[in-house]
């Protein structure tokens, strides 16, 4: 055992420009290579846009409104509107309340814009406002409280009981799987956040004020109906406008019209922003390779010697792949975990749980695997039976 | 698998710095896409109505203002996708031509195109467009205006300027920033801010943090490229060591060595371009640059890669030549 530590020592030395040189730059990329990634990834987290067509029909809101004014003078909050008590707004709340299918999606902090309520901002996470839409199906049946699954961190007006003037119900569990398109084009996956499930009912009661005007709330809305239904409510909802003076027009699109030629360019330039990193780690991987082989041919006259005097194929083996981790996994495992420790507070988190959750040490094994193997072989080779002890050239 | 390796490590480069390329090249079309088709510099400003002043002066001001100034403005005060155009000098680009010229034929007569958006919603085209207004065309919803498509595009005399968002193309006076605050003073206005977005260049990208990461990044990647092939030719050894026993001179080992590494190169080079030649075909149905632009591109990265393959190879032959040969005693 002594005498294969102190031979160890002796590979290292033997190779010891090489070694820094291969740890050095191992560093650097894992680290760079890291960052990237989690930079290109920004998107994946917000949600994807999906350019496969899902299987049922879809239906989205849009609201063209030419009079709003957004700069206008307002004295006070007295003066606004809340934005889900416009005609049309009230409109589609009520056939929410009917409809199980039609439901709305949106960030916490689009029905606590009331500054009198919420003085402060509020954290982040997602409001259901629907009937039991699709994907909380299994919820409880409580009728005069909002379900919350996940944890708000307490702010003024916030807590785990209760949002605002609203009693809330806090969920042991994981907030349920989903994904569905929503209303911006993108495709809404299970988030690390909490949500909060409200009945068309209980949000019109927390406030929700500019800057989300009713044309900006609609890209929250989607439908799993056909077009034509909900533009028959679309209808309904232009009249009820028309009739409190308003020039605001309400109107259904298919799931054709949510995606533009802006929206596909933006997923290629994601596609093509991965293919870069991707192709500059690859032709690391090819150094690592080439220079574990390079660290193994100068110590293979070495290794033939020490074979000849009876060393075993096993320690010979456990030698070599050491070198390969000191050099190349463990460098790059460290450079992942320091960047990884710097970015996890940055605003968006990177995409993966902190230090990488399980996939971190499935995919250092991966490089491990790809620049160990060809090492393995050669040493295999050369402690076979009635070889020279002269590998290969 | 080694003796292949540097051929890999040219396709990978070729790869990254093509990729690279590509999406340069649509970032430049998306951003000038999200500008209503400007690929140039876009002045932004927000202002807010201080004096109340007549909207037909208003208008009047704004026009006169771009037919001196020979600039277009674009619009919006609460809905992004309700707009007022102005585009005397038909800077606003859309890929089905200059459609935007419709609302200026229209003269001093209201006038709005429509998005063919609204076709198909269940409404009337007639619920969209304000009354007194006449429909002069449709367009395609195909570029945007502060990240919006826009749905109700209407002239001066429809929309007359008010408190919102303008966005200026082609402002190249040198002294913007003045000239601006003193049209929206004459407009009764008061400017909040005025930013400058600029078109997105090759320089202004690398000169961010972000092409700072993508400069090291192709750093590493040629580094690594040059060390491969230094453990190429250093694995390889041996045959050149042979070749200086039998009497072979400096300049023989470096033909000896161009020999072996040339065809790598320009093989995986090769096989790398048509790679990305690939994914760009694959990717094209979405892209916004057009094809002409895409060759270009691709083109210009092999080039890229054919000099920095020409340092790498000649500092490695030159370096093999003189310390081979000195090796061994004669």
């Amino acid at each position: 055992m002594l005498f294969h530590v102190k031979r160890f020592y002796a590979d290292m030395r033997g190779v010891r420009l090489w070694l820094l040189t291969v740890v050095v730059s191992t560093f650097a990329i894992s680290g760079v290579t890291t960052y990237m990634v989690s930079f290109g990834l920004d998107g994946l987290y917000r949600g994807t846009l999906s350019p496969a067509p899902p299987r049922e029909p879809l239906s989205f809101l849009r609201a063209l409104d030419p009079d709003s004014d957004i700069l206008a003078d307002v004295e006070s909050i007295d003066d606004l509107q809340d934005q889900l008590k416009t005609p049309g707004m009230a409109l589609l709340l009520k056939q929410m309340t009917t409809d199980d299918r039609l439901f709305m999606v949106m960030p916490l902090s689009v029905v606590t814009s009331d500054p009198r309520i919420f003085p402060e901002p509020t954290p982040t996470g997602e409001v259901v406002v629907g009937t039991r839409p699709p994907f909380l199906r299994d919820a409880p049946e409580v009728s005069n409280r909002g379900l919350l699954w996940g944890e708000l961190p307490a702010v003024p007006g916030i807590d785990d009981r209760s949002v605002g003037p609203l009693e809330v119900r806090r969920l042991d569990q994981e907030p349920p799987p989903r994904s569905y398109v929503a209303g911006n084009g993108f495709r809404s996956e299970t988030g690390r956040e909490a949500l909060l499930s409200l009945t068309p009912e209980q949000a019109v009661g927390l406030g929700s004020y500019l800057p989300y005007s009713p044309a900006e709330l609609m890209q929250y809305v989607t439908c799993y109906c056909d077009v034509d239904e909900l533009a028959a409510l679309a209808a309904d909802m232009s009249e009820a406008e028309l009739e409190a003076g308003s020039n605001r027009v309400f109107y259904a699109i298919g799931y054709d019209g949510l995606i533009g030629p802006s929206e596909r360019s933006l997923s290629v330039t994601a596609t093509l922003l991965a293919v870069f990193p991707a192709a500059t780690g690859l032709s690391v991987v090819v150094f690592a390779a080439m220079a574990t082989l390079l660290l193994w041919r100068r110590r293979e006259p070495d290794y033939a010697v020490e074979r000849l005097c009876g060393a075993g194929e096993v320690a010979l083996q456990i030698r070599q792949q050491v070198l390969v981790l000191l050099a190349i996994t463990a460098p790059a495992v460290a450079a992942f975990c320091v960047v990884d420790v710097l970015i996890q507070g940055s605003e968006p988190p990177p995409p993966w749980p902190p230090l990488g959750g399980p996939l971190a040490p499935l995919l250092a094994l991966a490089l491990h695997a790809l620049v160990g193997v060809g090492v393995a072989r050669r040493v295999h080779v050369l402690c076979r039976p009635r070889s020279l002890g002269v590998g290969h050239v | 698998m080694w003796r292949i390796a540097p051929g890999v490590s040219a396709a990978l480069l070729c790869v990254a710095i093509a990729s690279f390329g590509l999406y340069l090249a649509e970032s430049t079309r998306g951003a000038a896409a999200r500008s209503l088709g400007y690929d140039g510099g876009i002045w932004r400003v927000v202002a807010v109505s201080a004096v109340d002043v007549e909207p037909e002066q208003r208008s009047f001001a704004l026009a006169e203002f771009c037919d001196r100034e020979r600039t277009s403005v674009a619009f919006s005060s609460g809905d992004p996708k309700s707009i007022g155009v102005y585009d005397p000098s038909g800077r606003f680009n859309h890929p089905d031509g200059d459609v935007f010229s419709a609302l200026l034929s229209a003269g001093p007569a209201p006038a709005a195109l429509l998005s063919t958006a609204t076709e198909g919603s269940g409404q009337k085209q007639r619920a969209f467009v304000p009354d007194g207004v006449e429909l002069v065309g449709l367009v395609d919803p195909e570029v945007k205006f502060d990240d919006y498509y826009p749905v109700l595009i209407q002239n001066l005399a429809a929309a007359p300027p008010r408190s919102g968002v303008y966005q200026f193309a082609g402002l190249e006076s040198g002294d913007e920033e003045q000239i601006l605050q003193v049209l929206f003073r004459d407009l009764g206005m008061e400017v909040i801010r005025v930013d400058v977005e600029n078109p997105v260049t090759l320089g202004r990208t690398l000169s961010s943090f972000f092409g700072r990461v993508i400069i090291a990044f192709t750093l590493l990647s040629v580094v690594a490229t040059l060390l491969v092939t230094t453990i190429y030719l250093s694995l390889d050894r041996r045959r050149l060591e042979v070749a200086v026993l039998c009497g072979a001179t400096g300049k023989d080992l470096r033909l000896l060595v161009l020999h072996r590494i040339v065809p790598l190169a320009v093989g995986g080079t090769l096989a790398g371009a048509a790679l990305v030649a690939l994914l760009a075909w694959t990717l094209s149905v979405a892209m916004l640059t057009p094809t002409a632009t895409l060759i270009s591109v691709v083109g210009g990265s092999l080039v890229v890669c054919a000099a920095i393959w020409g340092v790498l190879i000649g500092a490695n032959s030159w370096w093999q030549g003189r310390t081979r040969a000195r090796a061994l005693p004669r």
